[in-house]
């Protein structure tokens, strides 16, 4: 069950020092965010963005002024007024009221894969990397497999095989994104399981799983809490994606890519209004995402700063 | 000889890798809605027929006989049959193969010439004004959605402006496309010297193209200045500066050359990657390419297509990886192979 791995005695030291800075830095828990946004402002405003569109998804759809489904035949393509914020679509919906609605699915989408992927990958990751071996070659050889999709075309694949629907999209972007997670967590609990810690735990008689999943798992989670916060932006843009060729949430439920999809025809008649907003709402939120990540990303790997 | 050995050993790799491919490819085909009999058989087959079909197609076989017969097929080069069209799904693709090839390469070409020296120079003046412009850019760059900006460009530039011309295909309606050499238009018509089909065909491609660069810019940008900024912090730069030479040498000669080699596996990863958005472009712009006919097909609930062009994606992506890898391994000596 054990394997020996031989390293060298300065590459033993590197991976000791690179695990003592991302402990020392997962430790200060307050210290940590200070520093984030004290030496990069620009992530500030990404976390101001994410914070802003996650209300919006929280309390947008108890404040829209109508029914985010609710057709209107004679009130069809009107452009924005003082009712109708956003205007209306070809069906007569309050376009607003859709965006603030598509909120809530898109970030649900989002987060409720990245959390199944975070949790999967890390079980994956953490089993392949610290028993070596037969396990270790099968779980990443399947991961390479998945990896040889380019992601959004296995998301295609996979959507295609299961239908559209919330909880298919939710499936798909976490099988698409489960190889990452897997393969960040496993090179972390390659370095660490030649630590003394894990040692002095092994040898204490402590069982097995609780090596993996007390000393192991948490100690490996600094760059991987990073790489999620970054794949938020990846799965809001590939659910998106999907909803917009039609292989992700089914009408008439409101969603931000399905959305620019159906104002896609209007678009050349000069109807801007049914495509531009909830694209706009999308770009904000995983700009968001993305400025937040870069200045995590900046702080875990300092060769970046200066 | 060692090169050789090198490309024959990566490619024995792959056969693992092609292998859990088709295995994917088949389970998500057998996953499918509907039943592929009754689709083939058509609307007035009756049950007896819907069998035949059935066996015909092997689908009473056991499920290791359906894979090793689909494996066979996919050697053949079989990616089975559309029902919408009751054409061979592969003749269909391959005929679509060169729009897709032509818009993806040259977006490519674009962004790896405006990117390298974009990534370069922010490296070179770090911190500057012009390092801060271009991290924003490239964040807004993977930030916007590629269906939404190409939308947004198609607003703006055809029914704004009107300085672009219809957003439909790649060429304009009254123009004859180029003698079919290779079935890229723009390489076509240059090779006959036809200027109308190169001039509207380039003029098709200006926004479909801009679209694609903007999103493959950013990660091209971002490791060529990481990259650069990593040499720069390298002793042998050190050295060659204070040897004396000029900063401008050391930049181009000694940074720039070395930093290249994790630019080249950006590249690669990026141009499979961008598949992706490519079908999404595809579909916006109507530029009759593989991704384009892939969407109409699921809009047919015909997915027989889809999931060829999700296999052949695959096996281009994978090609691709490879070629990256044997160029890495030239460039490189410090690489044994």
């Amino acid at each position: 069950m054990k394997r020996t791995l031989v390293i060298s005695e300065a590459e033993r030291q590197r991976r000791e020092q690179q695990s003592e800075r991302l402990r020392s830095i997962c430790s200060r828990k307050f210290g940590f965010s200070f520093v984030v946004f004290r030496q990069n402002p620009v992530s500030l405003v990404g976390l101001i963005l994410v914070v802003m569109m996650l209300l919006v998804a929280i309390f947008g759809p108890l404040v829209a002024p109508f029914d985010p489904d609710a057709t209107n035949a004679r009130l069809r393509m009107r452009g924005p007024s003082a009712t109708h914020l956003f205007g209306t679509d070809s069906y007569g919906r309050d376009v607003f009221s859709r965006v603030l609605a598509a909120a809530r699915i898109d970030f649900l989408v989002a987060l409720a894969s990245i959390g199944f992927a975070f949790v999967l990958g890390s079980i994956i990751g953490v089993v392949a990397g610290y028993f070596g071996g037969i396990p270790d070659n099968l779980l990443m050889r399947v991961m390479d497999v998945m990896q040889s999709f380019p992601p959004f075309i296995l998301g295609m694949g996979l959507a295609a095989a299961m239908g559209p629907g919330v909880r298919n999209l939710i499936i798909v972007i976490t099988v698409i994104m489960v190889p990452g997670f897997a393969r960040m967590v496993r090179s972390r609990v390659l370095s660490l399981r030649e630590l003394a810690f894990v040692d002095a735990a092994k040898s204490s008689s402590v069982p097995t799983w609780k090596v993996l999943f007390v000393y192991l798992l948490p100690n490996s989670m600094g760059p991987i809490v990073v790489s999620a916060a970054l794949n938020i932006s990846y799965a809001m843009l590939d659910a998106a994606g999907l909803s917009f060729i039609g292989l992700g949430v089914r009408p008439p439920q409101a969603e931000w890519g399905m959305m620019i999809s159906e104002g896609m025809n209007n678009l050349l008649g000069g109807q801007w209004w049914v495509s531009v907003f909830p694209g706009l709402a999308l770009f904000i939120s995983v700009l968001g995402f993305n400025l937040l990540a870069d200045g995590l990303r900046d702080i875990l790997d300092p060769r970046m700063r200066r | 000889m060692r090169l050789i050995a090198y490309i024959v050993k990566r490619l024995l790799q792959l056969v693992p890798i092609l292998i859990g491919v088709s295995m994917i490819t088949f389970v998500t085909a057998r996953l499918l809605p509907g039943n592929p009999a009754v689709m083939a058989a058509g609307p007035l087959a009756s049950q007896e027929d819907i069998a035949a079909v059935a066996a015909d197609m092997g689908l009473d076989q056991p499920i290791w006989k359906q894979y090793v017969r689909y494996v066979g097929d996919l050697l053949r080069g079989d990616f089975g049959t559309s029902w919408r069209t009751g054409e061979a799904v592969t003749t269909e693709l391959l005929r679509r193969f060169p729009a897709t090839l032509e818009l993806i390469t040259t977006a490519m070409f674009v962004a790896v010439l405006l990117g390298v020296p974009l990534g370069a120079l922010a490296a070179v003046k770090q911190g500057s004004k012009l390092d801060h412009a271009v991290r924003v850019f490239s964040v807004g760059g993977v930030s916007i959605p590629v269906f939404w900006s190409g939308l947004m460009l198609m607003f703006v530039f055809y029914y704004l402006l009107g300085w672009a011309p219809a957003p439909v295909g790649r060429i304009g309606f009254r123009i004859d496309p180029p003698t079919h050499i290779t079935g890229m238009y723009i390489l076509d018509s240059i090779l006959t010297l036809n200027g109308t089909a190169l001039a509207s065909s380039l003029s098709q491609m200006a926004l479909p193209l801009i679209t694609l660069v903007f999103a493959m810019l950013s990660p091209i940008v971002r490791i060529t200045r990481t990259s650069m900024l990593e040499v720069f912090r390298e002793d042998y730069i050190r050295t060659a500066r204070a040897s004396g030479l000029a900063k401008r040498t050391v930049i181009f000669k000694d940074a720039l050359r070395n930093a290249l080699l994790p630019v080249i596996t950006m590249i690669g990863l990026q141009y499979g990657y961008s598949l992706g958005g490519e079908v999404l472009v595809e579909q916006i712009f109507s530029w009759p390419g593989m991704g384009r006919y892939s969407i109409d097909a699921i809009f047919n609930v015909d997915y027989a297509p889809v999931q060829a062009f999700v296999m052949l994606v695959a096996v281009i992506y994978i090609t691709i990886n490879l070629i990256v890898d044997v160029l890495y391994a030239l460039l490189d000596p410090r690489i044994r192979y």
